[in-house]
């Protein structure tokens, strides 16, 4: 009997929600439900972007590497500007129609974009340009180029910056290299 | 008063006592939701930080496989002269000790030591390597991230590296006012010509470098300047100048005849009559002569004859119809020390750029044998990597200019200017060369066999590759 009273009171106790109560959590409810969708839409939305961006930074990575290896096994600078970097190098020299294996390699970047061109020692019987990275923001400074001097070797840095949505670099991969073979 | 006070507070007080399965629910879900936010913005960062770590790896691996090779150049450049059957320097343990070489000329790996995860394997000359070069390949690991490079490496002891042109630069040959170069040349920069200048023999450029001209300057095929070329035919070719190894010169040489001669005090020399002495010939005391400094000055209708084999100088200047003459003969090695270990100052303090002349020859004075009769001669310039040095002639002056002596003038890191009707005869090497005015360069045959002094070789890096496979047999295939 006593054991009968007391579930009584536990069930009157726990008599459901009140309207009050009900009302709040409704209202938190379609507030995180709201938030939740509005981040799942955005997300939906800016996925596309979002994987053409990882795929122009991994191709930058990729094509940041080559650059590297290439200007840091080179002989000499022709030509250095900010948009642009010329490098007499050791690649296969099949590839430019010389006997010798060193190429002049040129990478120019304009638009957003940068290109890699093939071509003799001297310049002459370019090969088509490769697009090789895009979607970067800084195409006008893209390369610094530091002249050999007598304590020091040449060098050559390297900047790829990518957008945010909302304008300034979001991501920013920046390298350098010392032109080992550069003799003056 | 109290009784307003309750009712305001009980009712608060029943309702958060209330909150009953609510806050629980509410709380798990903010929970779930924000873990779930968390693990994947985790998963992203994890996702973009391979890719640095990778990058990192990289470095790493690139960094070990230079120290590699650098390790190997430090061993090599030890004062160790290899033997033909034992040219590999393979550490056991405890020293340092030569070996014979393995399979197709390379010699055994050898495992770094101290930090980093690396080893490197030698060429130490032919068949895998030319001869008077080295070729070490390096490879680095970090964290499974392999990287492999290859680097030549040239030493000029013993070789005879004028067989293919007689002038040499490193960095570029400019010619003015009807400034000729009656020889081969080869630089690893450019070569300007303006005013009448000529290049008059055989050229070539750094690869990616030109000849250029103006003012009617003209290229010939010939020593004689005949068979005018197109500067375009000019050939390309990398350049490496090795810098000297003086050895024991600085130390072990012939300068005690020179205080002998002059005579000043040296306590490094005895002084007794039937030791052997230079010869001077006009006012001796017209030879400045410091034999702590190296430094000699000849001025003035006066000249030196050197009769010994082996000469250290930090500097020497010569004017005013002065000579040095080499003893016919003979086979003299003049060598000129860095200018750190003379302690030399800039010509012009204020502007170091333009470095510290070890040689100077003006007004008339001239270096030739003594008697027209064929010497070889090699004035060898140690230099600076860092600090420019300077030789210098001028004003009518002559190095070996009846061109019956077999001088080689070899000087890595030191700029050769030549103006004023300066001749020289031989062969030479500098880091560059301007001649203007109306000088000329010959050169004999004999100078271009001319092989410099066999000491220990002192390697320089002349090329470096990385390569694209992570190993492979031979150790540079691939490079």
């Amino acid at each position: 009997m006593r054991r009968l009273s007391r579930a009584t009171v536990r069930g009157r106790r726990e008599d459901g929600f009140t309207l009050v109560e009900l009302m709040v959590g409704t209202v938190l409810a379609m507030i995180v439900l709201g938030a939740g969708v509005t981040i799942f839409t955005a997300g939906i939305q800016s996925q596309p972007r979002v994987n053409a961006q990882a795929a122009d930074i991994q191709q930058a990575r990729t094509a940041m590497e080559r650059m590297v290896r290439e200007l840091r096994q080179g002989s000499s600078v022709p030509t250095a500007t900010g948009s642009m970097v010329g490098v007499v190098t050791f690649v296969d020299g099949t590839t430019c129609g010389t006997t010798t294996p060193q190429c002049r390699v040129t990478y120019t970047c304009t638009a957003g974009n940068c290109t890699r061109v093939v071509a003799r020692p001297d310049g002459s019987s370019p090969g088509p340009a490769v697009r090789v990275v895009s979607g970067i923001s800084n195409s006008s400074s893209v390369f610094t180029y530091t002249p050999a001097t007598a304590t020091s070797g040449a060098t050559v840095g390297v900047t790829l910056a990518f957008p945010s949505e909302t304008g300034g670099n979001a991501i920013t991969l920046s390298d350098a290299a010392t032109l080992r073979n550069v003799t003056g | 008063m109290r009784n307003g006070i309750r009712k305001l507070i009980v009712p608060v007080r029943t309702s958060a006592s209330d909150e009953r399965g609510f806050a629980l629910a509410t709380v798990m879900f903010m929970t779930l939701a924000a873990f779930t936010v968390v693990t994947v913005g985790v998963f992203a960062t994890i996702q973009t930080q391979s890719g640095t770590v990778r990058d990192q790896d990289t470095k790493a691996a690139f960094t070990s496989a230079e120290a590699g090779v650098t390790q190997a150049l430090m061993r090599y450049n030890g004062d160790f002269t290899p033997s033909d059957s034992a040219p590999c320097l393979i550490p056991d343990g405890t020293r340092i000790g030569a070996a014979a070489v393995g399979s197709g000329g390379w010699c055994a790996p050898v495992a770094g030591a101290g930090a980093g995860n690396f080893s490197y394997q030698v060429c130490p000359g032919p068949p895998c390597a030319e001869e008077g070069t080295i070729e070490i390949v390096g490879m680095g690991d970090a964290n499974g991230v392999t990287r492999r490079v290859h680097v030549v490496a040239n030493s000029s002891s013993g070789e005879a590296i004028f067989t293919d042109a007689s002038v040499k630069t490193g960095d570029g040959i400019a010619l003015d006012a009807n400034a000729t170069i009656h020889a081969g040349s080869a630089t690893g920069g450019d070569i300007t010509m303006a005013s009448n200048a000529r290049q008059c023999g055989h050229a070539s450029v750094g690869v990616g470098h030109h000849m250029a001209t103006s003012g009617n300057a003209a290229y010939y095929a010939n020593t004689n300047c005949s068979s005018q070329l197109s500067t375009s035919t000019v050939g390309q070719a990398n350049l490496t100048l090795p810098p000297v190894n003086q050895g024991d010169a600085p130390t072990v040489n012939d300068n005690c005849r020179i205080s002998r001669a002059v005579p000043v005090a040296d306590s490094r020399c005895t002084f007794n009559t039937s030791d052997p002495k230079d010869l001077i010939s006009g006012n001796a005391s017209r030879v400045d002569w410091n034999p702590n400094t190296r430094q000699l000055s000849i001025n003035a209708n006066t000249s030196l004859t050197l009769t010994g084999r082996t000469y250290s100088f930090c500097k020497i200047s010569l004017a005013s119809n002065s000579a040095i003459y080499l003893a016919a003969g003979g086979t003299v090695a003049m060598y000129f020390d860095s200018p750190e270990a003379c302690g030399l100052p800039y010509d012009v303090p204020s502007q170091p750029q333009l470095g510290t002349t070890q040689l100077s020859v003006d007004s008339n004075a001239r270096i030739t044998s003594a008697s027209g009769t064929p010497a070889n001669v090699a004035m060898l310039f140690v230099g600076s990597p860092t600090r420019l040095t300077n030789l210098l002639m001028s004003s009518n002056t002559q190095i070996s200019g009846s061109c019956v002596q077999n001088f080689v003038i070899y000087a890595p890191y030191t700029h050769i200017e030549m103006n004023s009707n300066s001749q020289y005869c031989g062969a030479m090497a500098g880091k560059s060369l301007h001649m203007d005015s109306n000088a000329e360069v010959f050169t004999n045959s004999l100078s271009q066999q001319f092989a410099l002094p066999g000491t220990a070789p002192h390697y320089v890096a002349s090329q470096f590759v990385e390569c694209s496979a992570e190993s492979a047999s031979p150790p540079d295939d691939g490079c």
